[in-house]
């Protein structure tokens, strides 16, 4: 088990990662926090060591996307909340900011996991098949499609 | 549009509360406890706080003046800034027996210095001609001064009452003898006539034979001025004896 002193410091560095991988799966603040507890208490709970901070943020990254997949999947949510809405943007954020991140989270969930990775935290599609555990191929496929689609909502080049 | 979206995703951060609720529930859940507030947050408050409290505590406890009272009972009243008794000592059998009879401390002086004129001891000693003499020891001039007129008014009604004041050295030399302040003084007059007595007979007597033993050494049948002077500038009180020489020590500050 982590010291509080560990568990501390991986909040003030990975809460801001794992804020914005909520935002890309999730619709709601009260998820938000059940993913946020969740996935610090099982860090706390673990014993694993990491050879980098590299390392260290990637199993952050892997941990909250699985804890969000189990949420989204439980049977009581399914019942419950409705998978259409947006998620909850930030009040202040600027016009173009929102017009991006809107257009961003109304790709598939598919797409928007591997958009994330590789536009805001600049991994290739090796890295975003070793975290997220699928196949080379069918990361390029979806980078390509969710390229094409992000294209298509805000116009430009992507990757320039 | 990469930068577009780097930026449009950097404006998303963790709420402070968000990451608060979470460390008090891992805190919860892994039985370290964590309090609602960051304690590291109030310790400049609380550390403030104590010194505070720690120079308050200073301020009431230190003593910074002293009352030397000295009729037969020697005792010194010890007082804080604020002029409330902090501690009574007693410098001879009957100053020892008188203060622990009374229970002056974290009183009023002026209150305190009622209730040992009140006492049996000395209320007895008063009537019988005892002479009372009452010294105000500090460094403290403000304080000493208010002390000295509050004194003076204390003993009006008694004619054979005499307050000045001195400095904390002279106190302490009064100490190193095992004498009061009072005694002291006449201990010091005493030596300056001739005579050969020591701090210790000076100790057991009382005020009265001390004041005898002086006017006649100094071949006197007066005795004294009618107001004794403090140095400090404070005057006494005494009876009216009229102006004959007396003994220094009632004179002392005379210009």
């Amino acid at each position: 088990m982590r010291s509080e002193y560990e568990v501390n410091m991986a909040v003030e560095r990975y809460a801001d990662t794992v804020k914005r991988l909520c935002m890309v799966h999730l619709k709601n603040t009260a998820d938000t926090e059940d993913i946020f507890q969740t996935v610090f208490l099982k860090y706390a709970l673990s014993s694993a060591e990491f050879e980098s901070r590299e390392h260290e943020k990637a199993w952050f990254i892997r941990v909250t996307i699985n804890a969000c997949k189990d949420l989204l999947k439980s049977f009581f949510r399914s019942r419950t909340v409705s998978l259409e809405e947006l998620a909850e943007l930030p009040a202040e954020m600027g016009e173009d900011k929102r017009y991006v991140l809107e257009a961003v989270l109304s790709l598939p969930d598919k797409y928007r996991e591997v958009v994330y990775l590789h536009y805001y935290e600049d991994y290739t599609a090796p890295e975003i098949g070793r975290i997220l555990g699928k196949n080379l191929n069918t990361v390029y496929t979806l980078l390509n499609r969710a390229r094409q689609q992000l294209r298509e909502k805000l116009g430009g080049e992507a990757d320039e | 549009m990469n930068e577009r979206i780097k930026s449009a995703f950097d404006s998303v951060k963790a709420e402070e509360e968000l990451k608060e609720k979470t460390l008090r529930y891992v805190s919860s859940r892994t039985g370290k406890r964590r309090p609602a507030f960051r304690a590291a947050r109030l310790l400049p408050l609380l550390a403030c706080l104590a010194l505070v409290i720690l120079a308050g505590g200073w301020a009431w406890f230190s003593p910074s003046a002293t009352i030397s009272v000295d009729i037969n009972p020697s005792l010194e009243l010890w007082l804080n800034r604020f002029d409330k008794v902090v501690q009574v000592v007693g410098w001879n059998e009957d100053g020892r027996e008188l203060a622990s009879s009374l229970d002056l401390k974290y009183m009023d002086y002026e209150q305190a210095l009622e209730e040992i004129m009140a006492s049996e001891k000395v209320s007895s000693l008063l009537a019988d001609d005892g002479v009372l003499s009452l010294a105000v020891v500090g460094d403290n001039e403000k304080q000493c001064g208010r002390l000295l007129t509050g004194l003076q008014q204390c003993t009006a009604g008694q004619g054979n009452a005499y307050c000045y004041s001195a400095d904390e050295e002279e106190l302490e030399a009064a100490h190193s003898l095992g004498l009061s302040y009072g005694k002291y003084r006449v201990y010091l007059e005493l030596l300056e006539l001739g005579s050969d007595i020591s701090p210790r007979e000076v100790n057991g007597m009382s005020m009265r034979e001390l004041r005898d033993m002086m006017e006649s050494l100094s071949g006197n049948g007066e005795t004294g001025s009618p107001q004794a002077h403090a140095p400090g500038g404070g005057q006494g009180q005494g009876q009216g004896y009229g102006q004959g020489k007396g003994p220094a020590w009632a004179r002392d500050g005379e210009g």
